[in-house]
């Protein structure tokens, strides 16, 4: 495990990450490491931690204290602006869309293609976006008839893939999925499950929050355990569905607490 | 994929595309129940309906409202509402014909000229509007509340500084040919109509700022987190309906000759009921220019028809507001289809 070895430096790396609400610690000193081209999973029961780590990897909030380290080189994020940039997209649970736009217009929501400026006024070129759109759709396999649909007609998977689908619409390394999974049917899992894999394949890393541990287990390939606060698992994803879901349970109710916190980052 | 989609499509003959097309596009049916209203009014009173003189009565009502529900259209779509236009007409009426014949005292400002008056005027209506939209984004008043306030300070405020009298321009005032002149037949007012539409119909349909407003009355959350200045689209959305007041006020003050404090009332709900008529909705995300004008094409020609065929007034009334019930039943069981 040569620390020199480029192959090893996360793509992404939280240290001592802390956040307070008024009295409430949300988040006490937490670590995070996400390596190239790894899905992450993130659990923990509700009110753990998990969507405020993530908001603070966002830009959404800004942390009371703690560092964030970008491919090796520290950041400054205090907007969504800033994370856009470093590459960082999220995809949240409910509010991804615009259900009156279609989906070349909700891909590009935003961050539209301009075919000329006059001052303020900036006109569209919507044959580019949505030929882009189209390619984006292909490339990623989601499954939709024409970009020009509005999203409303669509179903919950094709809604939940496009929603996935524009946050790699701009060349992010790191997608930040919440809930993904969430109140779809069981066809629609399969589909966003699949579009993970094919966004791996295509060298994103990702940490997908989610309460469905099979889901996790199916695509993930480390999980980490949030509870109060601090991280209290984080390890490989090996073995079947039902020792996965065991273990992972234990770690998010408490019933072990085991995690040896100076493992692999020096604290101490 | 693509090609499941495409199988059907192909497979269907030229004419039944054509025709769904048709059915599909928004307007169709408001297009229909316009042309069915302008022939049963022309077999009603066919000598009187068709004169250029009635025709040009007609084009003047639908400039009115389009203009107010243009501007209106532009405040629903983003999930706002705009009740000041009608006392705002007022207000920007009493104010042009007061720069152009008056001045004003305490500014030490004597009268101005027609363009300058004209442009000061829509430059103040377009303040009120900025006004409604930064309470509206900054201080989350809720825009019924702002507005509504504009629509007794507007008022009142026309009615205080005339003393409740209309300010007159002399009767061979160059000004007045933009309200009561016409270009081939046609009114000046509608030209400005047609003018403004095509304006807003190209903002609304080609720009990122009309990409923006539909999608801030679609879901806000979701373009705030876009990246969508989701502030700065709702308070233009604000200033375009207070310029679009402020317009349809100097165009009535040139068409009636005066700056009153009387012009414009409940010229607010017409608007609102235009755009409801052409299939805005009032939960945001949806309407259109083409329906906002075809909305107000459908209440002047009532208004002008239920004059033609001698209907009690208060009849009249009554006749609209059941219109209006059923352009909004219509088109709430057409999108639950």
């Amino acid at each position: 495990m040569g620390c020199l070895m480029v192959d090893n430096t996360p793509i992404v790396e939280m240290r001592n990450i802390k956040k307070s609400f008024g009295a409430v610690r949300a988040l006490r000193g937490v670590d995070l490491a996400l390596q190239h081209n790894e899905v992450l999973g993130l659990v923990g029961d509700n009110a753990a931690g998990k969507s405020t780590l993530m908001k603070v990897l966002s830009g959404a909030y800004i942390p009371d204290q703690g560092e964030i380290f970008i491919d090796d080189k520290r950041v400054r994020i205090e907007g969504p602006e800033d994370s856009r940039r470093l590459g960082i997209e999220m995809v949240y649970q409910d509010f991804a869309l615009a259900n009156n736009l279609d989906v070349a217009g909700n891909v590009f929501l935003g961050q539209e293609i301009v075919r000329w400026q006059l001052g303020p006024i900036r006109v569209m070129n919507k044959r580019r976006m949505e030929d882009r759109s189209r390619q984006l759709m292909d490339r990623l396999k989601i499954d939709i008839d024409s970009v020009r649909l509005k999203v409303e007609n669509l179903s919950g998977g094709q809604r939940q893939s496009v929603a996935i689908g524009r946050a790699t619409a701009f060349d992010a390394k790191i997608i930040i999925m919440d809930e993904p999974t969430a109140a779809l049917s069981v066809a629609a899992i399969g589909q966003v499950l699949d579009l993970i894999e094919e966004l791996k394949a295509q060298g994103v890393a990702i940490i997908m929050i989610s309460h469905r541990l099979e889901d996790i287990h199916a695509v993930g390939d480390r999980v980490m355990v949030l509870r109060h606060g601090r991280r209290v698992a984080d390890r490989p994803i090996t073995g079947d569905i039902h020792e996965f879901r065991e273990e992972a349970v234990a770690y998010m109710v408490g019933a072990r607490d085991d995690f040896a916190e100076d493992t692999g980052n020096g604290r101490r | 994929m693509a090609t499941t989609a495409a199988q059907p499509r192909e497979s269907t003959g030229w004419s039944s595309r054509t025709l769904s097309a048709i059915l599909r596009f928004r307007e169709a049916s408001i297009i229909m129940a316009f042309l069915a209203l302008c022939l049963f009014f022309w077999w009603r009173n066919p000598n009187v309906f068709l004169k250029p003189a009635n025709l040009a009565v007609i084009m003047r009502f639908v400039a009115t409202f389009g203009l107010l529900a243009i501007g209106e259209v532009l405040v629903i779509i983003t999930g706002g509402i705009d009740l000041s236009v009608g006392s705002m007409t007022a207000l920007t009426g009493v104010l042009v014909a007061t720069l152009m014949m008056k001045g004003i005292g305490f500014l030490s400002l004597s009268p101005l000229g027609i363009a300058p008056s004209i442009v000061i005027v829509l430059i103040v209506a377009g303040l009120v509007g900025s006004w409604h939209g930064l309470c509206v984004t900054k201080l989350g008043i809720p825009p019924f509340i702002i507005t509504l306030g504009t629509w007794l300070i507007a008022r009142g405020a026309a009615a205080f500084v005339t003393r409740g009298y209309p300010i007159v321009f002399p009767s061979d005032f160059p000004f007045l040919t933009l309200g009561q002149g016409e270009i081939f037949q046609i009114p000046i007012m509608f030209v400005t109509l047609v003018v403004v539409a095509v304006v807003a119909f190209f903002i609304l349909t080609s720009t990122t700022l009309g990409r923006h407003i539909y999608a801030v009355g679609g879901n806000i959350e979701a373009a705030r987190v876009s990246g969508v200045n989701v502030d700065r689209v709702r308070i233009f959305s604000y200033v375009g309906s207070g310029t679009m007041a402020g317009l349809v006020g100097i165009l009535w003050a040139s068409r009636l000759g005066q700056g009153t404090p009387t012009v414009g009332s409940g010229y607010e709900l017409w608007a609102i009921a235009a755009t409801v008529i052409g299939g805005t909705s009032l939960f945001g995300g949806q309407g259109t220019v083409l329906g906002a004008i075809l909305g107000a094409a459908i209440m002047g020609v009532m208004i002008n028809g239920m004059v033609l065929v001698n209907l009690s007034s208060y009849l009249q009334d009554v006749v609209l507001g059941v219109v209006l019930v059923i352009a909004v039943t219509y088109d709430t069981w057409r999108r639950r289809q």
